[in-house]
């Protein structure tokens, strides 16, 4: 049975949203995200025919929010992660009455409370950008796919390289993993087209599509809060 | 002999094929201030390492309060009880004083209203006030430690574990530190703190141990090593090498404090003739707790 206090984990998450949000390199990092995010938006209306604003548009609306959210999301991990460990935070935090699963915890909770709202804010900006400049607006089946489903795949990022931070001792790794996840994006954005045409003639049931999600992520979770919870800790903070 | 709050057995720690700890046995009872004193490299922070459950040892046994600090639930117990300060204690630079102290708190399981209410009255002891509100990155080393040391505190533990607590600190903060360390002991809190400085475990400590290359070289009050320091050392200068070793075999070996040339120092346990003819020049010195703790880490570095 895992048993863990809810206080302190809401504890950590509310302390480490505030450390990010008062951290000025953070605040510039969502604006020149946001920044990024536009310039490809205008290249995009300008050098594109209408037919092709469309696709390349619905692509967008799927992909663009949930890369954003990776970058962000590797950003904090690396802080909140690897940087409280070569920092010695972490060794300090575990002379606590508190477990590494609960940390562990704390810490993704803030980083998806983070990064999560800015990639939806992001996908009905550039849904309601979209819908002003192109005649019609994205399916709702594709607006659900960049609000729940690809961030779901993020969080999922989160939670593996998070996990890897704690359990390896090199830097390293985290690097590998940031590199991996950018080859898949570039990847799919060149198949997404495919996909995205399969989604839109096909039936899907968005309602069992969202539990499915939602259970998928519970179990992952769940899952790799079993494994930190086996993480042994002086292996943990040993540099 | 008080309640013992922590025990030390037979511990011995190895990190890859380098054995730190050997064979350490030790004691602390309740309101004691334990100084754990050694060079660098002795192994002062891996016993506290030990002792607070971030390292297991290879074999032997530690227990605080009775408890085992790394079993997963007893630790949990342990960790509630004691207040700790590592020579690495970082802070969230981005957090006032007061929010870091706030953080700890709560995460102690203290209340939000109850760890702000403790954590303002121990930044006005520790002459924070004024900087309450300000995000740490402003704070001076010593400011620093005061606030590390507020925090070890913040939830009124019964056992307070300090690595090296005045390290490169200014001498009002240790100051300040050092009269909480005797507070805290008077209310019957145990503060076990390791230190390289022996003036600091003059003034506060009441046991003591000495530690080099992970074995214990003296464990006992400051008294027994204030006992110790009564006895006078005498260094006498003999007119040649001949004499010299004919004075040697009238003197025990391991009273012997250092030969250099023609002269030797040593401890006498019984009367010698200072007036003899091979006796060119002699002196009477008083031991000092620095001399003698010199002497315990030399020769235990001349016997390795």
């Amino acid at each position: 049975m895992i048993t863990m206090n809810f206080n302190k984990i809401k504890t950590i998450c509310k302390k480490e949203m505030k450390e990010t949000l008062r951290n000025k390199m953070y605040l510039a990092s969502f604006v020149f995200n946001f920044i990024l995010v536009i310039t490809i938006l205008i290249i995009m209306f300008r050098s594109l025919p209408s037919e092709g604003i469309k696709l390349v548009g619905n692509i967008m609306i799927i992909v663009l929010p949930s890369f954003a959210m990776v970058i962000i999301s590797l950003t904090i991990i690396q802080e909140k992660f690897w940087n409280d460990k070569i920092s010695f935070k972490l060794e300090n935090m575990l002379t606590l009455p508190i477990s590494i699963k609960e940390i562990w915890l704390g810490k993704i909770l803030s980083i998806i409370g983070l990064s999560y709202p800015y990639s939806v804010f992001l996908s009905l900006l550039l849904t309601a950008i979209f819908t002003l400049n192109v005649q019609g607006s994205p399916s709702l089946t594709n607006i659900f796919l960049s609000i729940v489903v690809l961030p779901s795949g993020i969080i999922l990022f989160d939670v593996v390289s998070s996990y890897m931070a704690l359990r390896f001792k090199s830097q390293h790794v985290l690097t590998l993993v940031f590199y991996l996840v950018i080859g898949l994006f570039t990847l799919s954005f060149y198949k997404l087209k495919d996909i995205t045409t399969t989604i839109i003639n096909s039936n899907i049931n968005i309602s069992m599509i969202a539990v499915a999600v939602l259970i998928a992520i519970v179990v992952i979770m769940s899952i790799f809060v079993f494994l930190i919870s086996q993480l042994d800790i002086e292996k943990t903070i040993e540099l | 002999m008080g309640e013992i709050k922590i025990r030390l057995s037979n511990l011995n720690k190895y990190y890859n094929d380098f054995h730190v700890l050997d064979n350490l046995s030790l004691t602390v009872e309740k309101g004691k201030i334990f100084a754990y004193l050694g060079p660098n490299g002795a192994g002062k922070t891996s016993t506290i390492k030990l002792l607070i459950g971030l390292s297991k040892p290879s074999s032997g046994e530690v227990k605080i309060l009775d408890k085992n600090p790394y079993g997963k639930k007893e630790a949990i117990i342990v960790k509630e009880k004691i207040g700790m300060m590592l020579d690495s204690a970082t802070m969230y630079l981005d957090l006032t004083g007061l929010e870091n102290l706030i953080y700890w708190g709560e995460l102690y399981g203290l209340s939000n209203k109850k760890s702000e209410k403790i954590a303002n009255e121990l930044m006005d002891t520790l002459k924070l006030s004024d900087w309450k509100n300000s995000k740490v990155s402003h704070y001076s080393h010593g400011m620093k430690k005061r606030l590390a040391f507020a925090r070890a505190i913040i939830h009124n533990p019964e056992i307070i574990i300090l690595d090296e607590p005045t390290n490169g600190v200014d001498f009002e903060s240790r100051e300040l530190i050092r009269e909480l360390i005797k507070k805290l002991a008077k209310e019957g809190r145990t503060v076990f703190f390791s230190s390289h400085d022996l003036e600091e475990v003059q003034k506060i400590c009441t046991s003591l141990a000495i530690i080099n290359k992970g074995k214990l070289l003296f464990n006992g009050s400051l008294q027994d090593l204030q006992d110790k320091c009564l006895e006078k050392e005498i260094s006498v200068v003999l007119k040649d090498e001949i004499a010299l070793k004919k004075f040697l075999k009238t003197i025990e070996e391991k009273t012997i404090i250092k030969i250099d040339g023609n002269m030797v120092s040593f401890i006498p346990t019984k009367d010698i003739d200072l007036n003899q003819e091979d006796i060119v020049s002699h002196w009477i010195k008083e031991s000092s707790i620095e001399s003698l703790y010199k002497n315990i880490i030399s020769s235990n570095e001349k016997n390795e």
